[in-house]
């Protein structure tokens, strides 16, 4: 069965550009637009990865990843992070609620889909 | 002459010792030789060796009553010429007490027979005449020695110890000179005496200016007068003569003095000055008031009355005298003799009463009790006695009411003052009705009320004048800086009064323990502003106000009563003041915490919005960079590719450019933090140099390096300082020539506590001028090699911002031609 991949993010554009990053993998993709909609496909997809925005309308991604992370049902999946924010306060709050990895805006789309190869665990 | 009194002062201890000694020695000399006296037999009168009837008299004796008069000459005593005053006290004490004795006697030119009945010199007699009034001298003469002993520089103690000698010699002689005969001291002693009082006009209150001429013309005329009063003695005739004349003198040096004493009194407006003539001139009045009985007695009437009050009130005079010399600060005349008449009149009240009630409880109970009136008198007496304290303080009471109304008014002025105290909290306000309520109940010139404000200076806060529109010229010149007028914290004044905590007057200067130049200082500021008291506001041991206030409208004396009233008053304005104060920083504070919150929220929502606006820029640079670069991997056309390169950089640019924006943003708003750990410098400048000259294929530059092999450790941000040395080189990489050569270097200094990284270029320099704006915000140089800058200005601010939080520094050393070296230290770890 092919991987499943969430795309958490408020903008489309992102979204879509996700997409087309990891179009190659051969992964099915799911997209939500803020943290509310992302936890409830989270319960309904079960995804592997989840590649997660943080500033988002109704739950910022911080909480989601905590909240995906305490649940002990969800807590094997992989987040990945993509951010705009830099400082070192998000580097500190990512530890803090678990988050696998994290990767700042603008993006390298290689660097992208590379990272999420990892997560996924594909060759 | 001057000479003379500078060995005097010079030796003062051996000049005072004589002089204490030879009074006592003539004291005791005296008062022995009278001794010889008691239970002798003596005419009923007292007559100098040459036969002269002296003004000396106790009321016992029964010569005066029988006819004698002062100034009559004794010619023959029962029948018999005395050849002197000597061989009459011998020819008398040879008689029986009671005997009659005719004595023939010359006054003014007639002959006159008086009979006296023989007296024995009584126990009392001699016990006044000598030991009461030896004593009275010799207290006169050493109260002058013990002055000038204590101020010798002073010129008042001179002319005072001169004048206090005599007199006190004159009493001591007095009692010998006219029963014994064995002491003539007098006879030098009394013609100067006249003068000497001229003479302490001279220098008493204020040194007069023509002091040492009439010095020398009283004493000049003094001299061959003492010379022949003292030659002429045995001659009768003539002494009576040169007794006139005496007297004459006598009279008017002393009326000379008086009216340079009230002179004084008049012409010096100067608050010391009025307050010592003050003092004088009430002693005059004093000394007049009970004089003139005497006087009137004596020499018109020639009959003795009074006498006993002579010592007593002259006494006033030089007791004032000394002392205000000796401190210099002198009690309030005004307030003194007000209160010594309320006590007198109470007095007088008392024993009013007494002999009253004792008169009636004597009528009553005799007729009563039938006993003696002795017994009743000693009970009515025990019984006003014990009725005098209530009875006085009542009397005293209405006596100040009625009389001495000011007195009175301080306790309701304390009320007034504590009620508005208390409720004021305005504290312009507050110093106002304090400096009215001071001002109006003391009847003052004027006042200030000067408080220490933050930059420690006491400025005036407060002040009024008496009447309603200042005096022309201002009176308090303090110190005015940009119109506001105040007194420095360093000021001899203000640190004398934060130790010493009391109150300071004018007359206080001169006894103070400090400094010459404080001193001259003080006086000089005291003098100008024409403040005359200083009272210090002080709270909790601190002090933070000053209360000047000018001289009494009355020109009298602040007293110790008025300067309790203020010091109890001040004591109750601290509080209010601080009160005021706490009031006025507490509003602060509220208002200051409302604008610290407004200002933490506008904070907080500044970073949200840097945080949004980088997330709102950076989501579209996302997209364009990200499909610029899924693009350029799906075109194969090589044109296609290179213009999407270009995309991509220019949108990597942009980024950077983002993030230096609000990289330095944080920074200068101190929310950047940064993860500091330890590193290795050397390795990661080694790293740097190769990345960089990796991304410089271009122009291939071989970057020189002068980098230790060994470790040093920093506390670092490794990507931060990477930032930093990679942006040093590629500044130096812009500025360079085609063939110029960049080197790298890192050393450690000093002693080895920092690390100095250092990049060096071969470009064109940088001008002084231009070299200290370089490390700010978007500062560009223009670049003489015409590489148009692809920076933002941001770089070197950048680097300055991320060094100094990692606690180093950064600095060029550039000249024109010469090429730049930009470099920054850190410290190392050891």
């Amino acid at each position: 069965m092919a991987d499943k991949v969430l795309i958490v993010d408020d903008e489309e554009m992102i979204r879509d550009l996700v997409k087309v990053s990891i179009k190659d993998l051969g992964v099915d993709t799911y997209e939500a637009q803020d943290g509310v909609e992302a936890l409830e496909k989270v319960k309904e997809v079960k995804p592997d990865l989840v590649v997660l925005d943080i500033l988002m309308p109704n739950k910022d991604g911080f909480r989601v990843c905590s909240e995906i992370k305490e649940n002990p049902e969800t807590s094997g999946i992989y987040i990945l992070i993509i951010t705009s924010r830099d400082t070192v306060l998000t580097q500190i709050a990512l530890k803090r609620t678990g988050a696998d990895d994290i990767l700042f805006k603008p993006f390298d789309p290689k660097e992208l889909k590379e990272k999420v190869k990892k997560g996924l665990g594909l060759f | 002459m001057s000479e003379i009194y500078d060995i005097i002062i010079k030796r003062k201890n051996y000049f005072c010792t004589v002089l204490a000694l030879f009074a006592v020695l003539t004291a005791a000399f005296s008062i022995n030789n009278g001794r010889a006296l008691i239970g002798r037999p003596f005419p009923g009168f007292s007559t100098l060796r040459n036969n002269l009837v002296p003004v000396v008299w106790m009321p016992a004796w029964g010569g005066f009553e029988k006819g004698i008069k002062f100034g009559d000459i004794v010619v023959a005593v029962n029948g018999r010429p005395m050849a002197d005053g000597d061989a009459l006290n011998e020819y008398v004490a040879s008689l029986e007490p009671g005997t009659s004795v005719k004595y023939r006697i010359d006054r003014s030119g007639v002959l006159r027979d008086f009979t006296v009945p023989v007296q024995i010199f009584s126990l009392k007699d001699y016990l006044i005449l000598f030991p009461v009034v030896v004593s009275i001298g010799l207290f006169f003469y050493l109260m002058g020695v013990v002055v000038f002993f204590l101020k010798p520089r002073n010129p008042a103690s001179g002319a005072f110890l001169f004048n206090s000698v005599l007199v006190g010699l004159t009493l001591i002689s007095t009692g010998d000179h006219s029963t014994i005969h064995r002491n003539n001291l007098l006879l030098i002693v009394m013609p100067f005496i006249g003068p000497s009082f001229v003479i302490l006009g001279l220098y008493f209150p204020e040194l007069l200016r023509f002091r040492k001429t009439v010095t020398a013309i009283v004493l000049g005329i003094a001299a061959p007068i003492a010379f022949l009063y003292a030659y002429l003695f045995n001659d009768i005739s003539r002494y009576v003569v040169i007794d006139t004349v005496f007297l004459v003198f006598m009279s008017t040096c002393n009326a000379v003095a008086a009216l340079i004493i009230v002179r004084s009194f008049y012409h010096y407006t100067d608050p010391i000055t009025r307050q010592k003539a003050k003092m004088v001139f009430y002693g005059f009045c004093l000394t007049l008031l009970g004089s003139t009985p005497f006087v009137i007695g004596t020499v018109i009437l020639k009959k003795m009355v009074f006498f006993w009050f002579i010592p007593p009130a002259l006494m006033m005079i030089p007791l004032g005298i000394g002392y205000a010399i000796l401190i210099n600060n002198l009690f309030d005349v005004d307030a003194f003799i007000t209160k010594t008449a309320s006590y007198v009149l109470v007095s007088a009240f008392a024993v009013l009463v007494l002999f009253g009630t004792m008169g009636l409880f004597s009528f009553a109970l005799q007729n009563i009790t039938g006993q003696s009136s002795q017994i009743v008198s000693v009970v009515s007496t025990l019984i006003v006695v014990a009725m005098f304290r209530p009875l006085r303080v009542r009397v005293n009471d209405t006596i100040n009411r009625r009389f001495f109304r000011q007195g009175y008014e301080y306790r309701n002025t304390i009320q007034r003052a504590a009620r508005f105290l208390n409720s004021i909290i305005e504290l312009e306000e507050l110093l106002n009705n304090i400096l009215d309520t001071v001002v109006d109940a003391i009847q003052i010139e004027f006042g200030s009320i000067m408080l220490r404000k933050k930059d420690d200076r006491f400025r005036v806060t407060a002040e009024r004048f008496y009447s309603a529109a200042p005096p022309p010229s201002s009176p308090s010149k303090i110190r005015e800086e940009a119109g506001e007028r105040f007194i420095g914290e360093a000021h001899p004044l203000v640190r004398y009064l934060e130790e010493s905590k009391k109150a300071l007057h004018l007359t206080d200067l001169e006894t103070m323990n400090i400094p010459e130049d404080d001193h001259a200082r003080i006086e000089a500021l005291m003098h100008e502003s024409r403040f005359v008291l200083f009272i210090p506001i002080i709270y909790e041991l601190k002090l933070i106000g000053l209360l000047g206030l000018g001289a009494k409208r009355s020109g009298a004396w602040y007293s110790s009563d008025d300067i309790d009233l203020i010091s109890t008053l001040m004591i109750q304005t601290a509080v209010s003041v601080e009160n005021a104060r706490k009031v006025e920083e507490l509003k602060k504070m509220v208002e200051l915490e409302t604008s610290y919150r407004e200002l933490k929220a506008l904070d907080e929502l500044k970073d949200n919005f840097l945080s949004m606006v980088s997330h709102d820029l950076r989501t579209p640079m996302t997209g364009i960079k990200g499909y610029a670069l899924i693009l350029r991997d799906m075109v194969r056309d090589e044109e296609q590719q290179k213009y999407l390169n270009i995309i991509v950089q220019q949108s990597e640019r942009l980024t950077r450019l983002i993030n230096d924006l609000l990289d330095v943003q944080r920074f200068e708003d101190g929310k950047m933090t940064l993860e500091l750990a330890d590193l290795d410098l050397a390795r990661l400048v080694r790293e740097s140099v190769d990345a960089f000259e990796g991304a410089t294929y271009e122009k291939q530059l071989v970057v020189e390096r002068s980098i230790p092999e060994r470790e040093i450790i920093v506390s670092g941000h490794r990507d931060r300082l990477h930032q930093v040395v990679t942006n040093l080189l590629s500044n130096a990489f812009k500025f360079s020539p085609p063939d110029g050569r960049i080197r790298v270097c890192l050393e450690v200094i000093g002693d080895g506590s920092k690390a100095k990284v250092s990049v060096s270029d071969a470009g064109p320099g940088i001008p002084i001028e231009l070299q200290d704006r370089l490390f700010e915000k978007f500062q560009q140089l223009q670049n003489p090699l015409g590489e148009k800058d692809q920076g933002s200005g941001l770089g070197l601010a950048l680097v300055r911002q991320i060094i100094e939080y990692h606690n180093g520094k950064v600095g060029v050393n550039s000249e024109p031609g010469k090429g730049s070296e930009f470099f920054f230290f850190l410290p190392v770890k050891i």
